[in-house]
């Protein structure tokens, strides 16, 4: 008879970095705090998993690596305050860096590394209206530039201003022209999570391919190394991203992201999917950058088009709930015959089925990077989910109150 | 303020699969570090699965996959603190339980609950309710944004009934007009432990980031009720904060006759969050350790009273 082999590790990782949170309230005085942390995760045969704080240990044998420098938090102190004084309205801000190397083994390869650098801005803006705006902004990086005067600044300046003289929108199912940011909240959740594995590799989800999910002339990506919100070579289980992964081709499910377990599951290869927000937590397939090409006409054109309708300029709190998508309208502007009218309404949610993108008649002839890259799945926020997408036409989108 | 604490638990979720994790974490002022651990939680993964299982079997099928059993010891310098937490979605079942949950699995369909009973909050439901108002109010708290009825206290404290989030020392501020900021050791030792196994996650990243651990309290009271009583042990928003109504999923249980049964389904629910308790609130009951699972922030903890429930406020309808 023979004896039982003993219990030997199915996959490792280990991580060492710092992450900086700095906040400030308006009428307040900034608070800087920073955390070193120095971890591993041991995945053993069985479905346990230990995870520690320590060095690995000498026998994982794995290479060693330097504590990744973090941001000067004067620097980033500075840069929040400055931001802040060019916010005329009430609010509170939370600025977070996180800076740090992961290193991943298993049974079959040797140790993978890879650097995360990404930053959040986080908070809320008191409207003028007694409201509230949730900011968001996050991706690769310190964050800094996008905070100094410039056009992202000078957007987020613009839609609290507005939005805090904004009426309530009526409900019903009225044609819109999603700007960028708010097509690109649509598409993350009505396609984007669609297109993810689930996070259990034993639930099969292959039934979803061949799903109508856009219009027949939609081409939708993942693509890590686009050098967008993500950028990795290597994803959490140690799989190489080789380049861009066609999802949808012709508005139709052609693919879903894997991570290993889940592909082994529906027979098929890992995709570079696999994202854990932090050491201690499984990797689960995950979104990188959604990338949604660009059309033919400009965004004055498609609002040319829609004739009587809204222009959704910016939409928050977005989320994915089986079928359906929701998301808040924080501000959308009144067109009339074509035209704006800068009567600005807000207040309101759009409630979707998923393939709501099947009504897009026309896109932008320019795609952009949606600066909010926060994406919370699974019990897991990454600060890195990039959605880049041009303006979109839709024939009709349902909104509530 | 220093901390130098070692946390080392065994977490089962499903009956089989354990996470062992063991961290230590030292703070100083502003600045803090998650160390090098010695310890491990080997020997705790029977006790958590047997744990998960014991309590699998009080609960519907339909709240076993919601079931957390956690084992663990908390250590600081000379001190070792063991400890046992379960729940459900939020709803303690281990560790200072509140009384007259369900101990059998027998479960009841919505529509099947006899006559037109109470409606009340359990600690877990009122916690969560009372964090998602704060959380919603805009800008600084003044007199006039104050969402709650003068009777009720919410305090924001570093004590929890969660044993690796507690602290004796901690100071306590009871939160209203005129809140200051407590001092930055508070800050970042709370930042740590309350979210002692996700340090690279800001908390509150999402939300509001005023609060610590609340300690919710009334001195209004009432007596035990005499007839049947629906209690929403748990409240899960599925709505931003917001002082206007708010959509929340509601898990329950029957208490007739001084014989509580659990619901068997969850259920939806909508408040209007701007009056549910701005007048009139009662307690039953003194507080009671409380839990809010959410699905991304996690689990936080705090202290809560039974509260009776204003009908007029809120409405119930059966999932479809």
């Amino acid at each position: 008879m023979q004896s039982p082999q003993p219990a030997q590790p199915r996959r490792r990782s280990s991580e060492i970095g710092a992450l900086l949170t700095i906040d400030f309230v308006t009428h307040g005085l900034p608070r800087t705090r920073t955390v070193t942390f120095e971890a591993c995760r041991d995945e053993l045969p069985r479905g346990t998993v230990s995870s520690w704080t320590s060095s690995a240990p000498a026998n994982w044998q794995m290479p060693s690596v330097s504590p990744p420098s973090m941001t000067d938090s004067d620097q980033a102190t500075a840069a929040l305050l400055d931001f802040s004084a060019s916010i005329t309205a009430p609010l509170s801000l939370r600025y977070s860096r996180l800076v740090s190397c992961r290193q991943m083994t298993d049974a079959e390869d040797d140790w993978q590394s890879r650097a995360i650098d990404v930053h959040a801005l986080t908070g809320r803006i008191m409207l003028a209206n007694g409201r509230t705006m949730s900011l968001g902004w996050s991706g690769f990086g310190d964050g800094l530039a996008g905070m100094a005067e410039g056009p992202k600044r000078a957007r987020v300046e613009w839609v609290s201003r507005c939005a805090g003289t904004a009426a309530p929108v009526d409900a019903g199912d009225i044609p819109v022209v999603l700007a960028p940011q708010p097509a690109a909240v649509v598409a993350h959740e009505a396609i984007g999570h669609f297109s993810e594995a689930a996070a259990s590799a034993a639930i099969d989800l292959r039934h979803r391919l061949g799903c109508r999910l856009a219009a027949d002339d939609f081409d939708v990506f993942d693509d890590p190394t686009r050098g967008a919100a993500a950028r990795y070579g290597v994803d959490d289980e140690g799989t190489v991203a080789v380049g861009p992964t066609q999802i949808v081709d012709g508005g139709v499910l052609v693919q879903q992201l894997h991570g290993r377990g889940s592909a082994r599951t529906a027979q098929t290869l890992s995709t570079a999917n696999a994202r854990a927000a932090q050491i201690t937590q499984q990797p689960i397939p995950r979104l990188s950058n959604l990338v949604v090409p660009a059309g033919t006409r400009s965004q004055d054109e498609l609002v040319d088009c829609l004739g009587d309708g809204l222009l959704v300029h910016h939409l928050s709190h977005g989320f994915s709930r089986g079928l359906e998508i929701e998301a808040r309208i924080v501000l959308a502007e009144l067109v009339r015959s074509g035209r704006r009218t800068g009567i600005f309404v807000g207040d309101g949610r759009l409630t979707e089925r998923i393939d709501v993108l099947a009504r897009c008649i026309a896109r932008g002839d320019r795609i952009e990077l949606n600066p909010n890259a926060l994406c919370g799945k699974h019990g897991q926020i990454l600060y890195d989910v990039g959605t880049m997408a041009p303006a979109m036409l839709l024939s009709q989108l349902r909104i509530a109150r | 303020m220093t901390i130098d604490r070692t946390i080392v638990f065994a977490r089962c979720r499903d009956g089989q699969i354990i996470h062992h994790f063991a961290h230590r974490v030292m703070a100083n002022a502003g600045r803090a570090a998650v160390g090098a651990c010695d310890q491990d939680a080997v020997g705790l993964s029977d006790l958590a699965r047997n744990e998960w299982h014991r309590h699998s079997a009080r609960l519907p099928p339909g709240r076993r996959s919601q079931l957390v059993a956690e084992m663990g010891h908390v250590i600081d310098i000379g001190n070792v603190r063991p400890y046992s937490i379960v729940h459900a979605n939020g709803s303690i079942l281990q560790g200072l339980p509140s009384p007259h949950l369900p101990l059998v699995a027998e479960a009841i369909k919505w529509a099947d609950v006899p006559r037109k009973p109470l409606l009340t909050f359990g600690p877990s439901a009122t916690l969560a309710l009372v964090n998602f108002i704060l959380d919603g109010i805009p800008g600084a708290i003044d007199a006039a944004a104050w969402p709650f009825d003068s009777e009720l206290t919410v305090c924001d404290t570093g004590q929890s009934p969660y044993p690796p989030q507690h602290r004796d020392n901690a100071t306590a501020s009871r939160i209203g007009t005129g809140t200051e900021h407590r001092d930055e050791g508070d800050d970042i030792a709370f930042m740590l432990l309350q979210r002692s196994e996700v340090w690279q996650r800001p908390v509150n990243a999402l939300y509001n980031m005023r609060q610590r651990n609340l300690a919710i309290g009334c001195e209004r009271k009432m007596p035990d009720p005499s007839g049947p009583v629906i209690v929403f042990d748990t409240l899960s928003a599925e709505v931003e904060p917001t002082l206007s109504r708010s959509s929340w999923l509601a898990t329950w249980y029957l208490v007739d006759a001084d014989r509580p049964i659990w619901g068997e389904e969850r259920v939806a629910v909508a408040i209007d969050t701007s009056k549910i308790l701005r007048d009139d609130v009662r307690t039953i009951g003194t507080p009671w350790p409380a839990c809010i699972y959410d699905p991304i922030e996690g689990e936080c903890y705090g202290m809560a009273p039974h509260l009776f429930a204003q009908s007029s406020s809120l409405a119930v309808s059966v999932l479809q």
